[in-house]
């Protein structure tokens, strides 16, 4: 994370920025007032920058309950005037999407820019949502940088065009500029004082009256026409163009910088080059200004082929016969992200010709050896996680119950607790969006399967989005068991803090909102709170919740390992007795915790990961895993 | 002025690259160098596999490495600088800790891990050049397992291959380190020096 006198920093610093970094430093050089997120991979560090200088720059920074109250908080901002700012992962948009359909009716006084960050690959996100598309369903502007420098001076101008329009100005980016570093010249930090006030305007913000809605549609539309002309004079869409080129390029976003690293690696010359930042409305004049000129056009855009419509549309209104590569004709794929290899391929197959040498076929048979003997190293739970043992107490709990494990459906949610998934936990079944797990399991309940259905979700995942699905089981009396697991912190992201966290993104303390108290109010008849370091006891309650008729919530409350570790509240790592253990690996074939190595004939505990949670003492059938001593 | 220079880390979560990644990244600003860093966050704390790419000079744009271009391989653990290999070519100078760190399937028996000479046998079929030892026990007499990224550094700092002076990027390690723990990686550093020239 970048130190304070970086991000604050004067205009004309050179500093090294990732692009959630520089994305928050446009957001301060256009003079927000507020700024709102849920956490979620790739867009979490653009508002936990903010929150680091909150209190220096006088403005308002929140990690919201979820997508759709960041939105509504930026919204009520920016009606009354000021600046605004709200982040989220692709999903995040779609929890968002009922407020930001609305809000482009309703429009903007102070400038909203909502980023969304899609994620190609996809490297942590469940679908690869192209949402350049929801540009179109929104019928707003929309804007994408091609790296972290651009990244900040679009956000700047964003928030210019936003008030130009009085229209919320999406700013899409990709992984690859999200989290990439670069050197970013720091601008001027724009002075914006201006007095909040709320002007009753009811054909604006009331959606109930029909004709008023029918109005504001067609204002909307004619707003997205002035856009057009700013889109097409927007400076950082780029024509590379003499004149005589016969073959041309139409790219967005990361592939650019491939584009460009391949065309000077290859000394590659006579090639069009339209970049473009404008994703909605397209620079259109600008597009035909290529297409009048070039005889074959390369387009390239990950995912979705949204540019290679607009191209082809294009063509036809101008008559030229053109022939588009591209996604239709297979030469870049729709699914993953693209990389130098993908675009100088390409490209290849825009000039007919090789670009370099190949690196030869005795390194591909290395490579495929290589690849033969890797083993993988997906991201375990943590050494010390409390999820591990609520999952194991879990498994121990149906046993207990003389059930088959596939008797009972364990649904799952979006956070850590998801990696149950590898061996040797296998625990859930689902993992499908936020707050998921407790809908469907009373789904499977209700059409009467003799499964038992346990829904497992997150305290954070919970407040997001697992309160309502929990008032729908028990006013139509699912039987279902909740357990969610708490460990005080939205962990996956980074350790935000939540409602039950205590404390908010900026520091400051607050009352905790219980989990139990929330279960007990909305009319849940069986609510027990466990530590699951205690396996015993967290396996008891849990046999008591899977044979309770009705809905039961058990709350799995142990604060998160990492966290544990930072704030210095860990034992000493536990030891193994090497005489007393006889290798049978039950330790390890019951819990799979990384800091339990197996040496080929025992288990040893690796004291350097280790936390000491004790929870492998209580799985060993020989007490051969000691409590470590105090130093 | 460099036109374009490629370093390579490949680390389990919790080793520390990414803050090796960022010293060098920042020590690479520090000397008016363009710079470019690839790397995907987010699981980045929890064993997972993280590759780093960190990029400068003039002619870079991409925050990848073009396949077979790495100047200079980090691999914090062996199979991770293994993981790696598509990025590795003739011009590579691959640096690797010896030290395994198991991941879960080969404790659990469904997976197993290599041993250590096949791992240096196939990067070396692939770079330029290999050098590796054991960082962890290094790391060690510098008094913490949790320096093997210092120590690494000063090894290819040692070896000269960094466009980036010694001293500037001594002192963004040590800018960039926890409170208190400045000494401890320092010695860290000089010890990973050390280490290449007795060799």
């Amino acid at each position: 994370m970048l130190d304070n006198s970086s991000i604050l920093g004067k205009a004309g610093r050179r500093v090294l920025m990732m692009g959630n970094e520089a994305i928050a430093r446009g957001a301060i050089e256009a003079g927000i007032k507020v700024a709102t997120a849920y956490p979620g991979t790739p867009s979490t560090e653009i508002v936990e920058t903010l929150a680091e200088v909150a209190e220096n720059l006088g403005i308002h920074v929140e990690w919201a309950v979820n997508e759709k109250v960041a939105l509504e908080i930026a919204l009520g901002a920016a009606f009354s005037g000021v600046r605004a700012l709200v982040a989220m992962k692709a999903p995040g948009l779609n929890v968002a999407m009922d407020a930001l359909m609305s809000a482009a009716y309703s429009g903007v006084n102070g400038g909203l820019v909502i980023i969304v960050a899609d994620d190609p690959g996809p490297h942590t996100t469940q679908t690869e949502q192209d949402n350049r598309f929801t540009s179109k369903i929104t019928l707003l502007p929309m804007l994408e940088p091609s790296d972290p420098r651009e990244a900040k001076d679009i956000v700047k101008e964003a928030f210019r065009i936003s008030e130009e329009l009085q229209l919320p100005v999406i700013v899409r980016t990709t992984t690859r500029v999200n989290h990439t570093s670069a050197d970013v010249v720091l601008g001027e930090i724009e002075v914006v004082k201006r007095e909040p006030w709320f002007y009753k305007e009811p054909m604006r913000y009331i959606r109930a009256s029909m004709a008023w809605n029918l109005a504001r549609h067609k204002w909307l539309n004619q707003q997205m026409e002035k856009a057009k002309e700013i889109m097409e004079n927007l400076p950082f869409n780029k024509l590379e163009m003499k004149g005589d080129e016969k073959v041309g390029v139409i790219v967005s976003g990361v592939p650019y910088n491939y584009l460009r690293e391949v065309i000077k690696k290859y000394c590659v010359e006579n090639v069009a080059v339209l970049k473009v930042s404008a994703i909605n409305p397209l620079p259109e004049k600008l597009i035909k200004k290529l297409l009048s000129k070039v005889d074959k056009v390369l387009v390239l855009e990950e995912l979705e082929p949204y540019l290679e419509f607009h191209v082809k549309s294009l063509i036809a209104e101008i008559g030229r016969n053109i022939e588009v590569l591209g996604k239709f004709n297979g030469i870049t794929p729709r699914e993953g992200e693209f990389s130098p290899e993908i675009v100088k391929s390409a490209l290849e197959k825009l000039l007919n010709i090789k670009l370099g040498n190949p690196l030869g076929d005795s390194r591909e048979k290395v490579l495929e050896e290589i690849k033969s003997i890797l083993p993988r190293r997906a991201p375990p739970m943590c050494p010390g996680c409390p999820h591990r043992a609520t999952y194991l107490a879990l498994k121990k709990a149906i046993k207990r119950l003389g059930l088959k494990l596939e008797e009972v459906s364990i649904f799952g949610d979006i956070g850590c607790y998801a990696l149950s998934l590898q061996p040797p936990l296998e625990a859930i079944w689902t993992e499908h969006c936020m707050g998921a797990s407790i809908g469907m399991a009373a789904g499977l309940y209700f059409a009467g399967s003799r499964q038992k259905a346990v829904a497992t979700i997150g305290d954070s995942t919970f407040f997001h989005m697992g309160i309502q699905p929990l008032i729908d089981a028990v006013q139509h009396n699912a039987n279902i068991t909740v357990i969610v697991l708490d460990n005080g912190t939205i962990a996956m992201t980074g350790h935000q803090p939540h409602p039950g966290s205590g404390e908010t993104a900026t520091g400051e303390k607050v009352k905790p909102i219980l989990i139990e108290d929330i279960a007990k109010a909305v009319g849940v008849k069986f609510v027990k709170v466990v530590d699951p370091y205690d396996l015993k006891e967290t396996t008891d309650v849990l046999v008591e919740a899977l044979k309770f008729e009705g809905v039961s919530v058990v709350v799995a409350r142990r604060l998160c390992a990492i966290l544990a570790v930072r704030r210095k509240l860990t034992g000493p790592p536990c030891y193994v007795d090497p005489d007393a253990c006889t290798g049978c690996r039950t330790c390890i074939l019951q819990l799979g915790c990384p800091s339990l190595v197996w040496e080929g004939e025992k288990t040893v505990i690796d004291t350097g990961t280790c936390t000491g949670c004790g929870v492998c003492i209580q799985v060993c059938p020989y007490n051969a895993i000691k409590m470590g001593k105090e130093e | 002025m460099v036109k374009e220079f490629n370093l390579l880390i490949s680390a389990v979560g919790g080793q520390g690259g990414l803050t090796l990644s960022r010293v060098i990244a920042s020590a690479a600003v520090k000397i008016g160098l363009k710079v470019r860093v690839g790397e995907t966050l987010g699981m980045s704390q929890r064993g997972g596999a993280v590759i780093s790419f960190v990029r400068m000079g003039e002619d870079v744009y991409s925050p990848l490495i073009p396949e077979g271009e790495t100047d200079v391989l980090i691999g914090m653990e062996p199979i991770e600088a293994l993981r790696a290999a598509k990025y590795v070519g003739p011009k590579t100078v691959a640096i690797v800790n010896t030290r395994p760190i198991k991941p879960v399937p080969v404790n659990l028996g469904l997976e197993e891990y290599p041993p250590i000479e096949k791992v240096i046998e196939l990067l070396g079929k692939l770079s330029g050049k290999v050098i590796n030892f054991d960082a962890y026990e290094i790391a060690k007499h510098a008094g913490s397992t949790r320096v093997v990224n210092s120590v690494m550094l000063g090894a290819i700092v040692a070896l000269k291959v960094l466009p980036i002076p010694r001293e500037i990027v001594l002192e963004t390690l040590l800018e960039n380190v926890p409170k208190g723990t400045e000494k401890i990686n320092e010695t860290a550093f000089k010890l990973g020096e050390d280490k290449i020239k007795e060799d």
